[in-house]
């Protein structure tokens, strides 16, 4: 081995290492940043119907309004009221959401009115919000569980 | 002054192949072929700019924090302080990393106003800073963390690599500093060779590059607010763009430079001159003293960059350096073939005769550190009664001894030798105040400029100051610190 091969062995070793260590372990860059709960895995009837997203305006006019469960998360509790037309989703929204610590009201307020538009447009299928991510399992639980009572 | 190899090169744009020894002592006088190389330009930035600068960018941030509860956190305790504690050394660490690259790269407006020996040691301060304030926001921050999701402190930690983005990203980066600083330790860098310790100190741009993700998706301060988000990256950019215009830059003109060296000359014992010239050389803006950092285009050489300091007057007849070998296990500077061509980094440093501003000057030499001091008093005039003070071991250290000599006389100045091992000098010390104020008269009055090892020039200034010359009056190269 030449003298510069050893001495740049230490530091390209190094920073390999850091580098394979980042690349397999890191949550980022894993496929996909949110965990899939068990509630995904086993997909209802009424998953189905959710996931087509919002009826029609025309049905939406006469939806009824269902409030989730609370569910307890990390950073605190979350609810999800959701509009429903003859078993569609019209609209969704959260009641109640984790506002106990300053980082979780400053999350949430941001977080909230994103996840009420995903949810309103995907369901229970929606997207989440990266940083909110226990925001984002709470309200998907509670959302599931509202539509897994209709 | 022998010379040991010496021939044309051929190379077609060669014009100049006056030999080394007709440069030695006498090419400040300008001859109708050789023309003196143009001086560096000042540095138009003020100190107190950077200074406003630098503090706009703390206030900023700190301010950020602020507003987003981080003072009223601590303020009204609870979990919420460790939070804002573990937010507050993030954030310094952050800004300190961006701050020791910054200084590291060593952009002109920076280098012109405070030369790269004290942004070097700037760079350290910063990387200290960094390293200590990383240390402790991973510290802080995985407490909070673990308080707040009401885990132990194992679990807590545990959670956030398995579940936050760009966390495992993150204490891989804290590792990385760690080991960065641990080799800052004398024992550990003196145990490593030059480059094997370069190379691993290179890991820090990795670690500032794997600790940046989880400052956007972890911290809310940076992922709510939007204007604290741009700024944060505006900040990582604007350190990007000068690293990248400041070192990639460098490389790119002094590819372009077409410089190689055509005469290599042996000054004294393991102490050598290599003279550079190339078609570049005319447009060059260079000051005696200055240093460029080296890389002849040779095997075994060409990942070595040393820094050398111009030791005469540079010209359109070529540069010289005046370096010493320091008997490494790796190829020698000094058995380069005249030819081969050279990547030259630079100039670097303010330790030019410009800083004395015509004042009478002393200028204070430690072995090979005559080689900046001697360009100095080439650049001296008689008015400015120079006083040569050189502290060797041997005499036959005394590198381009005839040309200094005859500078000296040239200038009406003085020349004190210092010569023997260090243990004779202790007994007496030559720069106490008595012995400096006889060998230096006027010593108030006159601007200092010492180049040395790292003991004298301590030593000397110590004495210096005692002596009534006021700091200011002080020149220093500390460069290859």
């Amino acid at each position: 081995m030449g003298t510069l091969a050893r001495r740049l062995a230490p530091a390209a070793a190094l920073g390999g290492l850091a580098i394979a260590i980042v690349g397999l372990l890191d949550p980022a860059l894993a496929a996909s940043r949110l965990p899939a709960g068990d509630d995904m895995t086993a997909m209802t009837p009424t998953d189905t119907v959710a996931r087509q997203g919002a009826a029609s305006t025309a049905t939406c006019d006469s939806a009824e309004t269902v409030t989730g469960p609370i569910v307890t998360t990390r950073w605190g509790p979350v609810q999800v009221a959701a509009t429903i037309a003859g078993g569609t989703l019209c609209e969704a929204h959260a009641v109640v959401w984790p506002t106990s610590e300053r980082q979780s009201r400053q999350i949430s307020t941001d977080a909230v009115p994103e996840l009420d538009a995903q949810a309103t447009q995907q369901g229970v299928m929606l997207d989440g919000v990266s940083g909110a991510t226990y925001t984002t399992e709470g309200y998907r639980d509670s959302l599931q569980q509202l539509l897994d009572s209709l | 002054m022998a010379i040991i190899e010496m021939q044309e090169t051929g190379l077609g744009d060669l014009t100049d192949t006056q030999s080394s020894t007709s440069r030695a002592g006498t090419s400040a006088e300008p001859s109708n072929a050789v023309m003196r190389l143009r001086r560096p330009t000042r540095a138009r930035a003020e100190s107190s700019d950077v200074t406003a600068l630098c503090l706009f960018v703390l206030v900023v941030t700190l301010g950020l924090w602020w507003q987003h509860g981080g003072v009223t956190s601590i303020i009204d305790g609870g979990i919420d302080r460790l939070r804002a504690f573990g937010q507050l050394t993030g954030l310094i660490a952050a800004l300190a990393s961006l701050g020791a690259i910054i200084l590291t790269a060593r952009p002109a407006f920076l280098e012109r106003k405070y030369g790269f020996d004290h942004l070097l040691a700037a760079h350290r301060w910063f990387g200290i800073t960094t390293v200590i304030f990383v240390v402790a926001h991973s510290v802080i921050g995985t407490l909070a963390w673990a308080a707040l999701a009401q885990l132990s402190v194992t679990s807590g930690l545990v959670d956030l690599l398995a579940n936050e983005a760009w966390m495992v990203a993150a204490f891989v980066s804290t590792t990385l500093f760690v080991i960065i600083g641990l080799s800052l330790y004398r024992r550990v860098k003196n145990a490593l060779a030059y480059e094997t310790w370069y190379f691993l100190h290179l890991t820090g741009y990795l670690a500032v590059l794997l600790g940046f993700g989880h400052q956007l998706t972890l911290g809310s301060d940076f992922l709510v607010d939007r204007i604290a988000r741009w700024w944060w990256i505006g900040l990582a950019v604007a350190t990007l763009a000068i690293v990248i215009w400041s070192r990639i830059g460098v490389i790119v003109r002094s590819l372009r430079g077409r410089l190689y060296v055509t005469a290599v000359s042996l000054e004294a014992i393991g102490i050598g001159s290599i003279h550079v010239n190339g078609p570049s050389l005319r447009r060059m803006r260079i000051s005696g003293g200055q240093f460029f950092i080296i890389r002849p285009l040779a095997k075994g050489l060409w990942w070595q960059a040393h820094p050398f300091s111009v030791s005469a007057a540079p010209t359109t007849a070529g540069i010289r350096f005046t370096i010493k070998e320091l008997g490494d296990d790796t190829p020698n500077l000094l058995n380069v073939k005249p030819g081969t061509r050279v990547l030259l980094e630079g100039p670097y440093g303010v330790f030019t005769a410009e800083q004395a501003a015509g004042s009478p000057v002393v200028l204070i030499a430690g072995g090979v550190g005559i080689s900046p001091i001697r360009a100095i008093l080439e650049d001296c005039g008689p008015e400015q009664r120079p006083i040569l003070i050189v502290r060797l071991r041997h005499e036959g250290d005394f590198a381009h001894r005839a040309e200094i000599e005859d500078l000296i006389r040239a200038r009406g100045g003085q020349l004190h030798l210092l010569v023997g091992p260090r243990e004779w000098f202790a007994a007496r010390d030559p720069f106490a105040v008595q012995s400096l104020t006889t060998m230096i008269p006027g010593i108030a009055d006159r601007h200092a400029f010492i180049c040395g090892p790292t003991s004298l020039e301590s030593a000397v200034v110590k004495g210096l100051r005692k002596s009534g010359m006021q700091s200011s009056n002080i020149h220093l190269e500390r460069f290859g610190v």
